[in-house]
């Protein structure tokens, strides 16, 4: 290794050694103790690392502190979590929906005949049909695949059945409370925007 | 109530007993300045984000000199930094309720604060404000065994750096960020910001050959 590449290798050990704010090992200090360009550069690397720590002292600010503190003061309260207000919409449709057909008895499941739910049990009678060659579609499959479609149509009366209760439950004032409380939280939301939108063209 | 009314207390009383660099500018930072996230200051950013705007007073009394003294050294323009500093805290208030407690409170200040001086300085650039130097910023504090324009020369040299290199040195000279923490708050990996920070100070160091710092 010649002397110059050990040089720029002693270099960048001093480079790294201020950047950890650690001292020079024996090695490095023993070169630049011999070798004027690298004591030149470490002397040079020292005095810029402590003109750098020496930092403006930081003046204390009263009146830009009073300033910002009286603008925060103006800023709308944020004590709702962003979370809060989908979770609170969705709870009060969740307790609305809950109460309107209770109070009026209307029973969330209707009547279904579970006989009807299952047709001819059992599904497979004939375990003999896997041994033959499957070249028609067996019966027990035909009276599940009747059976699933059955369950479908129970099913979707079910939420059909839960869906017109939800709607015939409540008077119709308050479905016209529940659009007001939208609209206003709308409108106060807005309202915030637009105080921001002002505060920050003001500035 | 009485548990709420005390923790207030507790949250703004140390605002300016705990700051360090107030009471003693010239000491450097020993001690990682992100991870040292006080209770108090925890305390004022959980009860701001529970409603009480108030409580994030002493944050803005601890914080705002030195976000201020950031940007000045960014823009070196006294009255848009003040300007901007505002901006950051009420960016950071706004934002405090989507802040989440577990990240450190200052590198996420110093974020905000970065991109804010970072736009303010595209604006400059794109109307072609030139700035002068400020004897403020090239104040060295006196007895530091430096020559006595070392301060005005690092000046003229910091004034010559890009804007991220310049916040490179600014974070972690002036405000005590570890080169990780820096990174962080630049957006670069900690192997970057020491690669950064190295040819910065060499940039430095090579406008500072004309004009020996040594006594």
């Amino acid at each position: 290794m010649n002397h110059t590449m050990i040089c720029r290798e002693v270099q960048r050990a001093m480079d790294s050694a201020f950047d950890e704010g650690v001292a020079l090992t024996g090695q490095v200090a023993a070169h630049a103790a011999t070798c004027r360009a690298c004591a030149a550069y470490g002397n040079s690397l020292a005095a810029l690392d402590t003109s750098l720590h020496l930092a403006p002292p930081i003046q204390p600010a009263p009146a830009l502190v009073a300033r910002i503190q009286a603008e925060i003061a103006t800023q709308p309260r944020q004590a709702l979590r962003p979370w809060a207000y989908p979770v609170g919409v969705a709870g009060a449709v969740m307790i609305l929906a809950a109460l309107g057909p209770a109070l009026n008895g209307i029973p969330w499941i209707p009547a279904v005949d579970s006989g009807s739910w299952v047709i001819g049990e059992p599904f497979l009678p004939e375990w003999d049909f896997l041994r033959q060659e499957l070249t028609t579609i067996p019966v027990g499959l035909t009276s599940d695949l009747a059976a699933f479609g059955q369950w479908s149509e129970n099913s979707w009366a079910s939420v059909s059945h839960w869906l017109s209760a939800f709607g015939r439950g409540f008077s119709p004032w308050v479905w016209v409370v529940f659009m007001v409380c939208g609209a206003a939280a709308c409108a106060l939301d807005g309202m915030e925007w637009m105080s921001r939108r002002m505060n920050r063209t003001g500035r | 109530m009485i548990a709420s009314t005390l923790s207030m207390i507790r949250c703004w009383m140390p605002e300016i007993a705990a700051d360090p660099r107030l009471a003693s500018p010239h000491a450097p930072a020993v001690v990682s300045a992100v991870e040292d996230m006080s209770a108090w200051e925890a305390e004022c950013i959980r009860q701001t984000q529970g409603g009480h705007p108030e409580a994030f007073n002493p944050i803005v009394a601890h914080y705002a000199p030195r976000i201020r003294a950031y940007l000045y050294r960014m823009l070196r323009n006294r009255e848009e930094a003040e300007d901007l500093t505002q901006e950051t805290f009420l960016k950071a208030f706004r934002g405090l309720p989507r802040f989440d407690p577990e990240r450190p409170f200052k590198a996420w200040l110093y974020t905000i604060a970065t991109n804010t001086g970072l736009n303010a300085i595209r604006g400059q650039q794109r109307k072609g404000v030139q700035v002068d130097l400020d004897p403020e910023l090239a104040a060295l504090p006196v007895g530091n065994g430096l020559a006595p324009d070392a301060g005005e020369q690092l000046e003229i040299a910091l004034a010559t750096l890009t804007p991220r290199a310049l916040q490179l040195i600014t974070l972690h000279y002036h405000e005590g960020f570890s080169l990780q923490e820096a990174g962080a708050v630049l957006g670069m990996s900690e192997g970057a910001a020491k690669a950064a920070l190295c040819r910065a100070r060499q940039e430095l160091r090579t406008k500072m050959t004309a004009g020996d710092l040594s006594p």
